[in-house]
């Protein structure tokens, strides 16, 4: 007799989400992210120990907003490459007559297939922010706690964006479709959006948008704003709530739509 | 539990079963039961709602009204417990090319909820029952789409199923790759006397070699279901057209008419249209007995066989 109930789907989600581990890293995408990712910490590490005046320097949390100033679209790329294909790839590849099949929920798919593209992007993030780590030792000679703080957005950031990608990935037919989708609204639409909203309705601070709050990434380092030359300060709950918001709707909107497709 | 009370004699039931696709109507309130123990034939035209059928027993699509049951579970209401001990292969599927043959079994048991003692040992047992064993450990991305099948058929027994539902499990494989299906999916039929299969096909051969019972749809709707001998009416003969050297005499036709699964041989033209009683293996033997008997035989077709003629029949009436 099989086994039903929630424990029972979480295993099957857990199932599922190891073929995806498998997928990536028998896959090219994986590798792809990983050299990105060198690519960006050998060009910023190149740039300051070639060009700069004192090389890493002597200041650990400067050092760190170096780097991590680019940390936003290094999790919009791993949510593009982890997330946006993996539930409309199994339509696309007609692999779901496999899997759907059987006996298995679409929650217990869902779930498995967003939980390794979340564990993925963030274990590259994660090696990312330890890097920088060991850099800020090599250079400065110490860590600051705010890279940490800011390891903490990063993750929230790529829970919300995966979100994001796991909606695209639902509703789209092709997976290149999904990517590019995924890719730009999180890249440039949403920030377009944020502004067309912010002109038109004279709004102070809409901390209620994504990028809005994913900018705790940075700003968690004590930024100083542009405009006004004031310290920025993070509302952390405002911010993180805000970004688990932002994964959590998209991604219950995508396992709605996931449930009614058909094959 | 959502049993149906006649759940024990159909372990696969559809009730009112309807799909509309914007204006196009492929489901209108079938009604289906399927025997127990029965290699059930699913047959009709393009468009007629077979593989509709199948997918939505196979939760692969939504009924737009009504229900698709397997062991007295509603698919789409308790999917999972519907699914278990159900086989399926719908068309050619896909696999996870970054997988072997082992690879996929072992994830696809897993789903199943069975052990990693279990899963090997029945994955062993079915890559030699489909003749795979030696690409086992091979990625399935460098396999044909007659290997894939196979494989498919092999997932399909995966945990000793009690219901097998395929959707044209031979279309788009060549006829090497067809014959290998259809010889599987007999020793699958007669190593099992518990199973339970609904077959869709477009290929009456097929069906009658393979089934013993046949549903006819058009239109979304059921036409006929009933025991495949009742159906053709003619114990499930097929008509083999045989091209020989010489004009058959009396004699010749008399001698062919005794032979073993024979049961009429007449002239036409300068051949011989014999009802054969079997599928390919009497077929063969009748070509070699014809030798036999010194009948020089330029070649054998298949005439149209009595199930495509009633099939061809009902669905005229239908339309």
């Amino acid at each position: 007799m099989t086994e039903v109930g929630f424990l029972d789907d979480i295993r099957l989600g857990l199932v599922v989400m190891k073929n995806e581990f498998i997928k990536n890293f028998r896959g090219k995408k994986l590798y792809v992210f990983a050299i990105i990712i060198g690519l960006i910490l050998g060009a910023i590490t190149g740039v300051l120990l070639f060009l700069a005046d004192n090389g890493l320097g002597d200041d650990a949390d400067s050092l760190a907003l170096t780097y991590v100033s680019l940390i936003n679209l290094l999790i919009i790329l791993g949510a593009t490459l982890f997330a946006a294909s993996a539930v409309v790839s199994e339509f696309e590849d007609r692999t779901a007559l496999i899997l759907f099949t059987r006996p298995i929920n679409k929650g217990s798919i869902y779930f498995g297939k967003m939980l390794a593209a979340f564990i993925l992007s963030s274990v590259f993030i994660a090696i990312y922010y330890l890097v920088v780590a060991a850099l800020c030792l090599i250079g400065p000679g110490e860590v600051d706690g705010d890279l940490f703080v800011s390891l903490g957005y990063a993750i929230c950031y790529t829970f919300a964006c995966t979100g994001v990608a796991m909606m695209f990935s639902s509703l789209m037919k092709k997976s290149s479709t999904a990517s590019i989708l995924t890719f730009f609204a999180l890249a440039l639409l949403f920030d377009l959006v944020i502004g067309i909203i912010v002109m038109a309705a004279k709004l102070d601070d809409p901390w209620y948008l994504l990028n809005n709050a994913a900018d705790a990434i940075v700003s968690c380092f004590g930024s100083v704003d542009i405009i006004t030359g004031e310290t920025v300060t993070v509302d952390a709950v405002k911010s993180v709530g805000t970004m688990i918001a932002w994964g959590a709707v998209p991604a219950a909107a995508g396992f709605l739509m996931f449930r009614r497709r058909d094959f | 539990m959502e049993g149906l009370a006649l759940t024990d004699s159909f372990p696969i039931e559809t009730v009112g079963l309807a799909k509309t696709y914007g204006n196009f109507t492929a489901l209108d309130g079938l009604d289906l039961q399927v025997r127990r123990n029965s290699f059930t034939g699913l047959l009709g035209p393009n468009g007629a709602g077979k593989s509709t059928t199948l997918k939505i027993l196979t939760h692969l699509q939504r009924a737009t009204s009504g229900n698709a049951y397997i062991n007295g579970f509603d698919v789409a209401k308790d999917t999972k417990r519907a699914l278990t001990g159900v086989g399926t292969v719908v068309e050619t599927p896909e696999f996870y090319l970054y997988l072997t043959p082992v690879e996929t079994f072992s994830y696809i048991g897993e789903v199943l909820g069975m052990s990693k003692e279990s899963v090997s040992a029945q994955t062993q047992e079915i890559l030699e029952k489909v003749k795979m064993t030696e690409w086992a450990d091979k990625r399935l991305g460098t396999f044909s789409k007659g290997m894939r099948q196979r494989i498919s058929l092999g997932l399909s027994l995966l945990n000793d199923p009690e219901v097998i539902i395929l959707d044209e499990p031979t279309s788009g494989l060549d006829p090497r790759g067809m014959a290998e299906t259809r010889e599987i999916l007999k020793n699958i039929r007669n190593d099992n006397n518990n199973l339970t299969v609904l077959m869709s096909s477009h290929m009456m051969y097929e069906v009658t070699d393979l089934c013993d019972r046949v549903a006819l749809m058009n239109h979304g709707k059921l036409l006929l279901h009933d025991d495949i001998y009742s159906v053709i009416g003619n114990a499930g003969h097929r008509t083999i057209v045989v091209k020989i050297r010489e004009e058959p005499t009396a004699d010749v036709l008399s001698s062919v008419e005794g032979l073993a699964n024979v049961s009429s041989a007449e002239r036409s033209g300068s051949d011989i249209r014999i009802q054969l009683k079997g599928g390919m293996e009497e077929e063969s033997m009748l070509f070699r007995q014809l030798g036999e008997l010194g009948i020089g035989v330029y070649s054998m077709s298949e005439g149209q066989n009595a199930l495509e003629e009633r099939y061809l029949e009902l669905v005229k009436e239908s339309q």
